[in-house]
């Protein structure tokens, strides 16, 4: 539970603080140097699979309608990607305790069914996403070729229905990027299913 | 205040019926509980400007407003604590407002839940962009599911969380604002 904001004298002694947020724009990518497990058996970490031009970090997952409505979408811009230097790599932090369609046996079949040409990997922890900030699958965290966070957000601005999608948000980013230029729309939001994370080890 | 799409009504009491034919000759007779004929109401499309209006209407004293979805763990398990919510502020005249933000073609699972957790009130199907309708209830919210915000008498948002809350927690934000309005707190 995050609360977000408590108002004017609603406050009571024992509230849960408001988290800080995701990370901002021009942030580095935290935790880069975490090796993950992927889809195909290797350990990966974000720097692995950071590209010359930038990086795409997609949180993301199998349950998440979100997830497969967008998910043609996610897979042919990431393919892109990967095509045109930017490294791209989706991380699945949920806890498969509570979704068991999450777990690797289920994200091996969706990535060979979906035809993922870039690594699904596995934040066993959570501690990725937290450190990222990140709240929902998907979301999306692009960085440019010096490491900076340049876009944070959705991947466009209609889930559900393709025909209907008036902003391309990352595919202008992702432009914005290998063009050299200015990111116009730099943060964005969406609805999404929260992230399942697992209790901190302490 | 636009509301658009009218929806189909679900009768629980099919539902019930087909049950206890299924069931045949389990038992019954004098202490079978009644078939209870619960409707749902339509379930009604809620854009961010009919969102704006809902909340500024200045119809009731606070309004408790909670974004869900079928699929949405979290979401299922809250989800008879703020049914619990409406029934005991019901007499204050607080406002419990359930948007969905399933996709239209679920429609009928959205109606189905409503009537297992026995809704009898107007509940709604989030339409239009995600963004706007996001910062219309709170510019702190990612949009992830589920999101729970409380308002006072005139719209002015004065809790929210995103993630799964509880009737206790709720009971007590409600009453504090509740509390604002009677002192005439700005």
């Amino acid at each position: 539970m995050r609360v977000l904001g408590i108002v004017a004298t609603v406050v009571l002694s024992g509230w849960v603080a408001p988290a800080q947020g995701a990370i901002g724009i021009g942030a580095k990518a935290p935790m880069a140097g975490v090796a993950m497990e992927n889809v195909d058996g290797r350990r990966l970490s974000i720097a692995d699979a950071a590209g010359p031009k930038g990086t795409l970090v997609i949180f993301s997952c199998n349950h998440c309608p979100y997830v497969k409505a967008w998910e043609s979408r996610m897979v042919a811009l990431a393919t892109d990607c990967t095509k045109r230097g930017i490294g791209v790599i989706v991380i699945n932090p949920n806890d498969p305790e509570a979704y068991p369609e999450d777990a690797m046996p289920a994200m091996q079949q969706r990535a060979k069914e979906k035809g993922y040409t870039f690594p699904y990997v596995v934040d066993a922890t959570s501690d990725v996403a937290r450190a990222f900030g990140a709240t929902r699958t998907p979301e999306v965290f692009l960085f440019d070729a010096t490491g900076a966070l340049v876009y944070h957000g959705a991947i466009d601005d209609n889930a559900q229905d393709e025909a209907k999608v008036t902003k391309r948000y990352l595919a202008d980013a992702v432009e914005a990027v290998l063009a050299g230029r200015e990111v116009a729309t730099k943060e964005t939001k969406a609805l999404g299913c929260s992230i399942k994370f697992r209790k901190p080890v302490s | 205040m636009r509301l658009g799409m009218p929806g189909r009504g679900f009768r629980l009491g099919a539902l019930l019926g087909l049950a206890v034919a299924a069931c045949g000759g389990c038992g019954g007779g004098a202490d079978s509980p009644p078939v209870l004929e619960r409707s749902v109401p339509p379930v009604e499309g809620l854009s961010a400007d009919a969102l704006r209006g809902l909340l500024r209407d200045g119809s009731a004293p606070a309004t408790v407003v909670n974004v869900w979805a079928t699929w949405c763990l979290p979401c299922r398990e809250e989800f008879p604590d703020l049914v619990q919510l409406e029934r005991e502020f019901r007499p204050s005249g607080v406002r419990v407002v359930l948007v969905s933000a399933d996709f239209p073609d679920r429609r009928g699972e959205v109606e189905a839940f409503l009537a297992e957790q026995g809704v009898g009130f107007r509940t709604f199907l989030k339409q239009g962009p995600d963004m706007e309708f996001i910062d219309t209830l709170s510019a702190q919210w990612s949009g992830a599911l589920p999101g729970t915000f409380v308002f006072d008498a005139r719209g002015a948002l004065q809790w929210s969380v995103e993630g799964k809350t509880d009737l206790p927690t709720l009971r007590r934000v409600v009453e504090t604002v509740l509390a604002g309005n009677a002192s005439g707190r700005s």
